[in-house]
C-alpha cells in the first residue's frame, strides 16, 4: 500500500549526506520528494529541489531554487539580487549572508533554474555550475520524515 | 530508519548529496581567525566611540547608527567563529587527533564559549582571548598535518 501510494503521487525518498544545506537540512535526514514532470516545472522561489549531477554518474544534490526561468541573478556587495531586487533569505539562519559570495551575474535561461545551497560557505551550486537545466531537476522536496522529531514541511 | 526495515524495503531510499565543497576536504582555521580579529576590532571601535553628549539630533542619530553597525558586525563574526570552529570539530578532527592532543576538546569548547561571551559583552580582554584561543585551535589543526602554525601577517591583516 505504501508503494502504491508513493507511485500514485510520484513520491521518492532520499537520505541526505553532508551539510551544504545546513541549517535547513542536516546530514542524515530523510526527505520525501515529489517528482517533477519532463516539461519545465513550476517551482516557487525558495523551494528545495533534488538536482541530478550533470558532471557524471554521481548521486543527486539537494539545493534551493533562488532564480527562476528568465530572471537575472546577481551578487553584489555580498548580497543576492534577483532582477535587481534584494532577495530576503531567512533560511540562512544567523550566518552572514555574504559567506563565500563574490561579485557576479547570471542570466537564467527559459528552461533553467538558479540553485544554491543554504550553507553558502560550503556549497557548490549555480555560482560555480551556472543555472541548472530544468531537465536535471528530479523533484521537489515535500517534507522531512526523519528524524521523527523534525517531521514536517521543510522551508 | 533501521528500526523500520519493512518500510525501507517497500520504498527504496536514494542518496542526495549535500557535501559539495570543491575540492572536498579543504579546511583552514584562518576563517575563524579573521572572524575573531573582526570581533576584536569591533570591540575596540565600540569602546572608542564617543557619545555626543551635547550633540545635535543628527549627531545622536549618526552615533546610534554607527554603534548599531559595530555591534551587528561583532555579533555576526562571533557567530562565524563558532560556526567555523564547529566545522573543524565535527568534520575535520578525528578521534586519533583527540587522543594525540588531549587539550583539543577543552580548547574548542573554550573558544566557542568565548565567542558566545563576546556576543553578550563588550570586553577587550575577552576579545583578545578569543583571538588567542582560535590560534590555539589553529596550532593543533596544523600540528595534525605536521605543520608548525604561525600567522605572520596577523597584525598587518588587523590593521590600525
Amino acid at each position: 500500500m505504501t508503494l502504491t501510494f508513493a507511485r500514485l503521487f510520484q513520491l521518492r525518498v532520499y537520505v541526505i549526506q553532508g551539510n551544504s544545506m545546513s541549517p535547513t537540512i542536516k546530514d542524515g535526514q530523510h526527505l520525501v520528494v515529489r517528482s517533477v514532470g519532463t516539461s519545465v516545472p513550476r517551482l516557487p522561489r525558495r523551494s528545495l529541489v533534488i538536482v541530478r549531477d550533470r558532471r557524471g554518474p554521481e548521486p543527486s544534490y539537494v539545493k534551493r531554487v533562488v532564480g527562476l526561468p528568465g530572471e537575472t541573478v546577481s551578487i553584489q556587495d555580498g548580497l543576492l539580487f534577483v532582477d535587481g531586487a534584494h532577495l530576503d533569505e531567512p533560511y540562512l539562519g544567523r550566518l552572514p549572508a555574504s559567506l563565500g559570495l563574490g561579485e557576479a551575474s547570471w542570466e537564467v535561461g527559459p528552461a533553467e533554474f538558479f540553485v544554491m545551497g543554504d550553507n553558502r560557505h560550503r556549497s557548490t551550486d549555480s555560482r560555480t555550475l551556472g543555472p541548472i537545466p530544468s531537465a536535471l531537476i528530479e523533484g521537489r522536496v515535500v517534507l522531512r520524515y526523519w528524524p521523527l522529531r523534525r517531521f514536517g514541511r521543510v522551508s | 530508519m533501521k528500526r523500520f526495515p519493512q518500510l525501507a524495503r517497500l520504498l527504496p531510499v536514494r542518496v542526495a548529496k549535500a557535501h559539495c565543497d570543491i575540492p572536498c576536504g579543504i579546511y583552514d582555521p584562518i576563517s575563524a581567525k579573521i572572524a575573531a580579529q573582526t570581533v576584536l576590532k569591533m570591540v575596540m571601535r565600540i569602546e572608542a566611540l564617543a557619545y555626543p553628549e551635547h550633540g545635535t539630533e543628527e549627531q545622536h542619530a549618526a552615533h546610534g547608527n554607527t554603534f548599531g553597525r559595530y555591534v551587528a558586525v561583532k555579533e555576526q563574526h562571533a557567530d562565524l567563529v563558532k560556526h567555523e570552529v564547529d566545522i573543524l570539530w565535527h568534520d575535520y578532527f578525528k578521534p586519533e587527533h583527540l587522543e594525540k592532543y588531549p587539550d583539543l576538546h577543552t580548547t574548542v569548547w573554550e573558544t566557542t564559549k568565548l565567542a558566545s561571551s563576546n556576543k553578550q559583552n563588550v570586553d577587550l580582554d575577552s576579545a583578545k582571548s578569543l583571538v588567542e584561543s582560535v590560534d590555539k585551535v589553529a596550532e593543533i589543526f596544523w600540528a595534525t598535518k605536521g605543520v608548525t602554525y604561525s600567522d605572520p601577517v596577523a597584525e598587518t591583516r588587523f590593521g590600525a
